[in-house]
Formats: structure tokens, sequence, C-alpha cells
């Protein structure tokens, strides 16, 4: 599905997209940006784009931010490698098999497939890495991905089986980690991997450069040279993007009238779930009424139209439409803006007054302060009398994500590869489960679903518990916005994935 | 000045050095917020968070990690980044190039534009243009700096391509390019501080002109400039020194506001960072080199007063 956009604002209002993760709504006009440039030799070709944050760790066994992964998947590949569609395609492993009872996994490597250093990529490299990450190279465990992980050999020269000890369904789409060199730990400092771009220099607060890897396996595209630059603040960065000093930047929507003309315009839904949280041990919300009267007092396509401009689609459990095979629209709209329904609730649980809530967010990003005062208006419809405290992003994440010392707080949780680790978070017993949602049904719902080797059982019983999150509303899920990018006229392709990532062999590169 | 002098106030300069050092220890006790979390994020693997914690060893205690920090100290070693993975000393020196260009920068032009300005605004006051000039001076001191910054990236940077909107080039990539880099930001940093230190400059001629010696100098014949440049500047310039000193004190350990607006990878945005990412050890490492520098700055102050008039004693 792909739209072409000519008007300024371009609201998703049906939910009905769910093939839309690839969906591409591309701007017509490509006005040549203001910067100077070489006239057009077959010049090297450099794109130039903008991020927001340094990277957490270069290496990417250590990394965690969806951030880093946008640029840094340039530069590794794993035995598998995701798609736009949310799936896993051969990487390094050229085939693969699983075994019918789900326990054995039996790759066979590509030929010809080199690291940046020049050494070809062998079985000996995939056990390392897949050793170092499950902490059996004498090393700690640096992934709980692969504590499954019973044993991995490699019988031959090209060949690596890994058995689990019991069935995880989520392992296939774990295997896009990042390959990495066998004995080489200075990952953090000078990355070498084996995907289609090389690392060639990182200045913290300031820049990182690749450059294309001639010896890449498979099909690199237009770009020769990556220039990320790192700038943090907002308006510099649609500054730099103004002047033509970068070809790729995010926009916020209140600003695309200001780039528009200029730029192509790319929209992609982010694959994030943007969560009202409720501390479900607490009182009130404790009691499953009040938090289905929050969930009808919350108007989504309110804060939708306010907050995103329209760049956003309605939830109705924690899941985006952007991951078409787990994500039921007939959830969406399970508890529709209703002040009546919201209030009868409340009297049921016996807050006929409603009553004073403290909404504990973070201060690092506008959505969190703008979607606050927009909920703090819709909650005193129903006498819910909202406080709102903005905290630093470092004390959110000890005080309410860590010691669950909150009320109701705001957080976007951004999209994975796999349904289950975007289920997890409502497990009783899981680590990260700090809503403190306790529901045995959907606890054993999502074992099983872990564990079934069976792709449409498994699809099948994440919809269920899905359905238990819809009805009970840890969380009111509020919104999956969209990714705004604009990207200069020379440059097209741009390939949205459910996740992070700036996919730049696939960038094609037009001189004018 | 006696050499007991300079001892006294390097062993002050020392005790300085640790009581901050000591201050920002016990603040980050306080604050919540935890290193390792806060980098990796709400998505961090529970076991790389457990592996990370082990290596950075931010679980031990209090008294341990203050005796590690202050025995790295010692030996020249600021410890390891936790954000950057890189020692925190190369990181401080990466910057010191940034932050030290944009302030030799900018203070070249505060000292070439301000003080000339204000001894000729001291020389020629009750000049006609005289309101003009103090209202324009008002003004220049009312701006901050960093809406200066955004409407000099505005004009010079998008409307006229003069000059790049934000980032830095490294001296390696070429010395011209390199300034070109710096140059907004000294200007938007320069022009509140011309206007303060014209001011400066001005008001304290104007003081010394009503100063007996002056009408001395000029009953004896002496001509104009001999009194305005032998006696009266070279006492007038006392005050000027101390602001000019603390200045360039506060704009070369990073100036917060102006290298986020620029995007200037120098040491206010690398505090800024290590503070909202709880990396301890460069927290540490920076305030130990800012407070360093200020203190540094102070002493090379009084010592200049002693160079330009030998009365002031440094006792």
């Amino acid at each position: 599905m792909i739209r072409l956009s000519a008007g300024r604002r371009h609201p998703i209002s049906s939910p009905r997209i769910a093939v839309a993760v690839a969906l591409l709504i591309v701007g017509g006009h490509t006005v040549p940006a203001t910067g100077s440039r070489e006239p057009a030799e077959p010049a090297p070709v450099t794109l130039r784009l903008a991020m927001a944050a340094d990277p957490d760790s270069l290496d990417p066994h250590r990394s965690s931010a969806s951030m880093t992964e946008q640029i840094m998947l340039n530069v590794f590949d794993g035995l598998l490698n995701p798609t736009p569609d949310g799936g896993v395609e051969p990487g390094i492993a050229e085939s693969y098999t699983i075994s019918p009872d789900g326990l054995t996994y039996t790759f066979t490597l590509r030929p010809e497939v080199y690291f940046h250093s020049g050494n070809p990529v062998t079985t000996e490299d995939v056990v390392f890495t897949i050793n170092r990450l499950r902490g059996a190279d004498g090393g700690p465990a640096l992934s709980s991905e692969f504590d499954d992980v019973e044993e991995i050999e490699a019988p031959d020269s090209r060949t690596v089986v890994i058995r689990l000890a019991r069935p995880n369904s989520s392992f296939e789409k774990f295997l896009y980690r990042a390959i990495v060199p066998a004995g080489y730990y200075r990952q953090a400092e000078k990355p070498i991997g084996a995907g289609p771009y090389r690392f060639v220099e990182y200045m913290p607060q300031n820049r990182i450069v690749l450059e294309r890897f001639d010896r890449y396996y498979g099909e690199t595209g237009d770009v020769d040279r990556v220039i990320v630059r790192i700038i943090g603040d907002r308006e510099a960065r649609l500054l730099a993007l103004r002047a033509g000093e970068l070809d790729l930047a995010d926009v916020p929507t209140d600003r695309l009238g200001e780039v528009e003309g200029q730029f192509r315009i790319v929209t992609a839904l982010a694959n994030s779930v943007f969560i009202l949280g409720m501390n479900n041990a607490r009182a009130p919300f404790n009691d499953p009424r009040v938090r289905q009267a929050i969930s009808h007092a919350i108007d989504r396509e309110e804060i939708i139209d306010f907050v995103f401009d329209g760049y956003g689609v309605e939830l109705g459990s924690s899941m985006s439409p952007a991951m078409p095979e787990f994500f039921d629209e007939g959830l969406v709209g399970t508890h529709k803006p209703d002040l009546d329904a919201a209030q009868q609730l409340l009297e049921e649980a016996g807050y006929p007054d409603g009553f004073p809530v403290e909404l504990r967010i973070s201060g690092h990003s506008p959505i969190y302060t703008n979607t606050a005062q927009v909920i703090q208006q819709q909650l005193a419809r129903v006498g819910i009398r909202t406080r709102i405290q903005v905290i630093e992003w470092s004390m959110w994440l000890s005080d309410v994500y860590t010691n669950r010392d909150f009320q109701m707080t705001l957080i976007d949780f951004t999209g994975k590869l796999d349904p289950y680790p975007v289920l997890r978070r409502y497990i009783s017993d899981f680590r990260r489960n700090f809503l403190n949602y306790e529901n045995e049904a959907y606890d054993e719902i999502m074992e099983r679903a872990l564990r079934s080797p069976d792709p449409e059982t498994r699809a099948r019983l994440y919809m269920q518990a899905q359905e238990i999150l819809a009805i009970e509303v840890p969380a009111v899920f509020i919104a999956d916005y969209q990714f705004i990018w604009a990207m200069d006229g020379r440059f097209s392709g741009y390939t949205p994935y459910p996740l992070f990532f700036h996919d730049v062999r696939k960038l094609r590169y037009a001189p004018e | 000045m006696s050499s007991t002098y300079l001892i006294r106030r390097l062993f002050s300069l020392a005790t300085t050095l640790a009581v901050v050092a000591l201050a920002t220890f016990l603040a980050f006790e306080v604050i919540p917020g935890d290193p390792v979390l806060t980098m990796l994020g709400p998505d961090a693997d529970p076991s790389l968070v457990a592996a990370m914690r082990e290596e950075l060893g931010t679980d031990l205690p209090l008294t341990a990690r203050l005796a590690n920090w202050v025995a790295g100290v010692l030996t020249g070693d600021l410890g390891t980044s936790i954000r950057y993975a890189r020692p925190v000393g190369s990181l401080i020196l990466d910057r010191v190039a940034v932050s030290l260009s944009v302030a030799l920068l900018a203070m070249t032009a505060v000292v070439l534009v301000a003080i000339p300005l204000g001894i000729a605004l001291a020389v020629r006051r009750s000049h006609w243009s005289e309101p003009f000039v103090a209202t324009i001076i008002q003004v220049g001191m009312a701006i901050p700096s960093f809406w200066l910054g955004i409407i000099l990236i505005s004009v010079f940077g998008l409307s006229l391509g003069l000059f790049p909107t934000g980032g830095y080039v490294p001296f390696g990539a070429g010395l011209f390019a390199s300034i070109r880099s710096v140059t907004l930001p000294a200007i938007a940093i320069a022009i509140p501080l011309i206007a303060v230190v014209v001011r400066y400059t001005r008001n304290s001629m104007i003081d010394q002109f009503s100063q007996d010696y002056v009408r001395t100098a000029f009953s004896k014949g002496f001509p104009v400039r001999h009194v305005v440049y032998r006696h009266v500047l070279r006492n007038a310039a006392l005050p000027v020194i101390t602001v000019l000193g603390m200045i360039f004190g506060n704009v070369v350990v990073g100036t917060i506001i102006i290298e986020q607006v620029f995007a200037l990878p120098g040491l206010g945005l690398l505090l800024v960072t290590a503070v909202s990412a709880r990396d301890f050890p460069l927290i540490q490492g920076l305030v130990l080199y800012i407070t360093f520098f200020v203190t540094l700055f102070n002493l090379l102050v009084d010592l200049a007063y002693h160079v330009i008039d030998p009365r002031v004693e440094l006792t």
C-alpha cells in the first residue's frame, strides 16, 4: 500500500492498515537542497544523516538502544537478517532448517562471506558469537535471549547446529544478532562485522562515518559513504537539514511545513506501543473497573491529533499494526470514548466523584509532556484530578521503571521483530513488569505461545493474550505513531522496517 | 612575590579540588539514577545489565568506589567513561580542543572590540552618540546567547550559507574549515560579553578620570594620549582584567547552551550528557577539570594584578 502525499497533513484515519508496515508515503517534489555540491561526476555518493544521541555502544552485543541499531545494523549481518515485513531471511546462513520438535536449528553458511577485516566468516566465528552472547566463552552472558541454548557445534566447515534445551518460538527472530569475528573483543572501539558497510570512525557527540564494504556478499546500493551527524537538539537538526547539510533527518510533525517542498517525506509506522501505564498493585488501579473507566475516558484520537498531528494509529492492545501477523484490528475500540460508561464504572468501583492522581512522566521527549496535558483534561471530565510530575529520564528509569514507585505514567515502548518481547511486559513475574499486572491465565497463554513450535497455534495464542490485555487494561494502549523522515530528493528507495533501521544499501541515488 | 605565597595558593587549589570532588561524589549518591539503566534504556537485557554492573563496579559500596577513584586520580588515571567506554582523560582532551578554540576566538573578539571601544567611549563621553551607544550596549547585554545563536544560524548559516549551521570540524580536517565551524558560536558568545566588557572598561576609565592624579598630570601639560595610555589605562585595567579572567575561565570550560544550539561537541555538552547519563567517572573528571581551570584562572588574575600594579602585594 503506497500513498502519494500532496497535502500537508497525512493522518492515517483508518486502522485498516494491517499490511502497512512496508507502507511508504513519498512526497512528490524533489527540489535540490541549497548546499553546495561538486558537479555530477562519478564522485562518491555520500549520505549525510542525523542521529539524536550517541550510540549506547558500538559493540553490537552490548547495545540495546534502538537508535544505535538504526545505524549499526548496516555494519553487521546475522545468521539471519530482518525483512521489512517483520520476518527474517537468510543472511550469513544461506539456508537453515528447524527440526519438527523445535529443538534443533541447522544452518548452512554462505560461502565467500567476509568480515571487514578481510577474514572469511567461518563456523568458528558463529560458534564464538553465540557463546559470547550466552556467556559460554568465559565471560558473563550478554543476552538472555540465548539462555535456552543447550549446545552449539560445527560438524563441518559450513554447518552450524544449535540445540535448545526447550522449544523457543522467538529464537529464530533473535538470530539477526550480529556475527562477530572469533576472539575479537574490541568491538566497542572499532566494530568489525560482515555487513554491507564498514565502520570508519566515531567521534562522540560529533559523527560516525561508514563506508561501503566492497566484498559484501549481497547487493549494495548507490551510497558509498555514510556520515552520521550526532545532533541532540531538535532545532539544530532541523536547521542543518534546511541548510542542505543533511540528506536524511527526522522532522517533528508540527514543523513538516518547513521542509515539505524541499525534501521527500517518508513516513512509516514506528511499531511502538505508546501507553498510559497504571500501577496495578496500587489502589484505585487494582480494581479493573477503574482502569476500564480510564480507558473509556481517554480519547485516543484526540491525543493522536493533538500530539502527533494525526500521524499515528489507535491501538486496542499491546501490539502495533506494523506486526500484521499478530495484530488484531478488532481490539481497537474495545473501550470507545464514553464518559457515561466511564462514570458508571467509577461509581461501581466506589469512586463516584473520581479521585486525585499523580502522573509521573519523563521530560526527555515532548510526546510525554504534551500527552500528559491532553490526558489531564480528558480525565478531568470524569472527576479524576491529575497532577503531572515531570522527572528526568534516568530518574524515571530508576524510580518508576525499576522501583515501580508511581501511580500513572506514560511510556512509548519501541517495537521488536517478535511479539513475545512485546507482550512479555505483562507477565506476572517478568522483571520488567513495572505495571505490576498479575493474571495467571495470561502467564499461561504466553508460556504456551513461547514453547509452541507451530506458527499458527502461536499466532492464535498471542491474539488471545492481547484480548486479555484489551479487556483488563493493565495500561491504556494509546497509539503507535509514525516516523517522519525528510530525505533529499536525489535519494529514493527508503525502506521502513518494524524496527529502527536505516537500511542504507536499499537507497538509490540519482544526481540531478 | 614570595614563594610561600605560591605554595599557599597551590595548596588551597588542591584543597578546593578535593572538596569539590567529594561534594560531587556525595551529590550523585543522593540523586537517583543508574548509569547502566540509563544507557541501555527500557529494553535492556537483564543479562547485559548484570554483566555491565559487575564490570563497572557500580554495585560496590561508596567508600570502595571513592577509594578506587582517588587512587586512580593520584596515578593520573581518571578512569573510564561508562557512556562512551573510553578513558575519561582522552574524552576531556578531545573536547578541550573544541572549547578552547571557541573560547580563544571569542576572547580575541572581546578584547579587540570591547577594550578600544570602552576607552573611546570614556574619552569622548558626553559625545552626542552616547545615548545610542549606551542603548546598544544594554541590548547587547540583555540578549540571551542561545537566541543570538539561532539568529546567527538562520542568517549566516541558512540564508547566506556562509557558515555551517552546526557541528565541529577538527583541526586535522583543515584549519580553515575548523575555524569556520567555530566562528558563529564564538560570535554568539562574544557579543553579550563585548557589551559587558565595554561597560566595564568605560566605567573604570571614567572612574579614574575623576582622580586627582589625572588632574595633576593634565596640569603638568602631558598630552591627552600620554595621560590616557600611561596613567589612566594602567589603573583602569585592574577591574577589567578581573572580569576578563573570570569570563575566560567560564568560556574555556564549555558553554552548555551555545554548544547545544550549534551541536558543538565541547566540554559543556559533554558535562550535560555525563550528568543525564549518570556517567560518574566522566562527571568526576569533568568537575575536577573545570574546578582546576577556574581556580587556576583566579590565581593567574591575581598574579596579573601584581604585574600591572607592583603595589598590589600578594600575601
